[in-house]
């Protein structure tokens, strides 16, 4: 994973390249039930309440803690190029839905080369304390390692019966 | 280090060196001590240190959401290649 942080433009870079053909990753990324698999960093947990992927549609989500906190995000899809690219902009929400600004401004692209996929983020952030806010909640420092073990576990086990199937 | 010393590795205006200096003397990633009429900036390694780590946590978070990602694309393939 490529991680750079441009302080000038005040964006965040990430760029990642999966063994997996694009149509895969595009839909890892923008249906519900694929995206509450691996959106939150573990232990956090992702439920998408809305998903409607359009432009101008939304997905809003909350990220659930494992005492059962629930921080609430507002994704707006911008603009949307089929299986190429998407952007959005990302705010924090209440449970009503209504955004905290400011929120960030996300650019994803995708590419497909030799059956992989590379995935660049371009994420414009206004505010540092913005980007604190997103660590405080995506990441909860010194947590149960035995939790992640745990549901590791229950990730093989589940890969495991699924293929069976 | 002086302002104008600086000055020297940016293709930049003195002006700007400055303003970039007095911010980071303000989050105290840089300190400054007089000599005589001239000002000697240096930097604070820890303080670097500690943006640094903040960094690295942001770093974290996507490095665990790719992994993550990485799992449910094995399985999506292992599903169709089933189909």
């Amino acid at each position: 994973m490529e991680f750079i942080v441009d302080k000038s433009t005040k964006r965040v870079l990430i760029t990642k390249e999966f063994d997996a053909p694009r149509d895969m990753v595009w839909d890892a990324y923008t249906k519900a039930e694929l995206l509450d698999q691996w959106w939150a960093p573990k232990p956090m947990t992702s439920r998408t309440k809305v998903m409607e992927f359009r432009e101008g549609g939304r997905r809003f989500y909350a990220m659930v803690s494992p005492d059962g906190q629930e921080g609430w995000i507002l994704q707006q899809y911008k603009s949307i190029t089929p299986k190429t690219n998407f952007k959005l902009f990302n705010a924090f929400a209440d449970e009503d839905e209504n955004p905290e600004l400011p929120g960030s401004d996300w650019d994803l692209n995708f590419s497909e080369q030799d059956g992989k996929t590379k995935v660049s983020i371009s994420i414009y952030n206004e505010s540092l304390e913005r980007m604190e806010r997103v660590i405080a909640m995506g990441f909860q420092q010194g947590t149960e390692a035995q939790l992640q073990n745990l549901e590791d576990l229950l990730g093989k086990l589940t890969q495991g019966k699924e293929s069976k199937l | 280090m002086t302002p104008n010393a600086i000055a020297e590795h940016f293709d930049t205006t003195r002006q700007a060196v400055s303003k970039h200096l007095r911010i980071l003397t303000e989050c105290e990633l840089v300190v400054q001590e007089h000599r005589g009429r001239e000002i000697y900036y240096s930097l604070e390694i820890e303080k670097m240190k500690e943006i640094d780590e903040w960094l690295e946590q942001y770093r974290k978070i996507w490095e665990t959401r790719f992994e993550q990602l990485g799992e449910v694309l094995e399985v999506m393939k292992k599903k169709k290649s089933e189909d």
